[in-house]
């Protein structure tokens, strides 16, 4: 017999999830700001939808692939809340990815980053893109 | 409180209209429905964590580990409403790569006359308080902040959890669930033990069994 050990990614809590219609009107910040999509920060969106949508969960994804690329958290040197705005609303400015992070993933963690909510891809695109650049990239980065 | 958890959850989500299709996931089985924990099966341990409206002590529930989230009632983040809202989420929901919810508890609290105290110790005693928790499994490695925090991750890794986490999110969206704080902290990692038997057979191909067991 043979015992193989496994390690699994698991989506954790979900206490501030909610259905989106629930979320019409929030008022309250909800997430953690330097993971927050720039329309969730200002709380306004180009087509009047809800601000925390599911375009706003891929930006924060978008965010989490940064961090393990980069084993860094997002904006580490920013401070305040008014500070994190400019840079993101105003200068429409996003983490710099280290330079060994593999291409087609950096041009994926930057179309999760679009400022217009609209632009950035489903998580069943990023899933299919996830899956055909994985065997590549692996290569590539051993080589 | 199961019962009482339903009412609420139903009101809820008539409310959104979305009780009929979540029905009809029930129907298709992919949904289940809140489970009651009794205080006495649940034994808590250490703390591993604080949060603004919780902490998340472990904890042994029918003899397997378990991680215990228990809202700070007494602060004034906690709505009871988002207690159940939680509940509710995840007791009708189960994917591989989202955290598995086993149940739901309410510690009621007494005091040494057996009455029910409120709290704010009034003597109105029209409220009665209890502990709340929600009780999932238990994720033995934690955040995939602390992993990353641990280490450089290979981009083996970065991808295979990136798909997992991609995985996860899909099905949460497809029940039009957002999850507003997607993060490394909010996600976690644990082992799950591969067993593999090799058996010969007289044929001489070599039969594959495969099962996956969770560690605990």
């Amino acid at each position: 017999m043979q015992i193989s050990r496994e390690d699994v990614a698991k989506v954790a809590d979900l206490g501030l999830s909610r259905d989106i219609n629930i979320d019409q009107g929030m008022t309250l910040m909800a997430g953690t700001p330097k993971w927050e999509a720039p329309e969730v920060l200002t709380g306004k969106r180009k087509d009047n939808k809800s601000r925390y949508s599911k375009e706003a969960d891929v930006y924060s994804y978008g965010m989490l692939l940064y961090e393990m690329v980069s084993c860094k958290q997002p904006f580490e040197d920013v401070h305040d809340i008014f500070e994190l705005k400019k840079l993101v609303c105003d200068k429409n400015k996003r983490p710099k990815l280290p330079a060994h992070c593999p291409k087609p993933l950096a041009a994926l963690i930057k179309r999760c980053w679009k400022g217009d909510a609209t632009k950035r891809p489903s998580f069943t695109e990023i899933l299919t893109e996830l899956k055909a650049m994985k065997d590549k990239v692996v290569v590539m980065t051993r080589s | 409180m199961c019962r009482a958890s339903l009412d609420q959850l139903k009101t809820l989500l008539c409310k959104q209209g979305a009780l009929p299709s979540l029905l009809e996931f029930a129907r298709q089985g992919k949904l289940q429905i809140s489970k009651e924990i009794k205080q006495s099966q649940l034994q808590r341990g250490k703390l591993l964590g604080a949060g603004a409206f919780a902490k998340v002590y472990t904890g042994q529930y029918n003899h397997h580990d378990v991680a215990v989230k228990v809202f700070s009632e007494s602060s004034f983040a906690f709505r009871l409403e988002d207690f159940y809202r939680e509940v509710a989420i995840m007791s009708m929901i189960s994917h591989p790569n989202v955290v598995r919810f086993e149940g739901a508890c309410i510690e009621q609290r007494r005091d040494e006359e057996g009455m029910w105290f409120d709290t704010c110790h009034s003597a109105t005693l029209t409220r009665v308080t209890g502990v709340f928790m929600i009780v999932t499994e238990l994720m033995h490695q934690g955040s995939l902040k602390a992993v990353v925090e641990r280490g450089p991750l290979s981009y083996d890794k970065v991808f295979k959890y990136a798909v997992e986490i991609v995985e996860g999110m899909i099905f949460l969206h497809s029940f039009d669930i957002i999850h507003r704080d997607l993060k490394s902290e909010n996600v976690l990692v644990c082992n799950i033990y591969i067993y593999i038997y090799y058996h010969h057979r007289s044929c001489g191909s070599l039969m594959l069994l495969l099962f996956v067991a969770d560690q605990s």
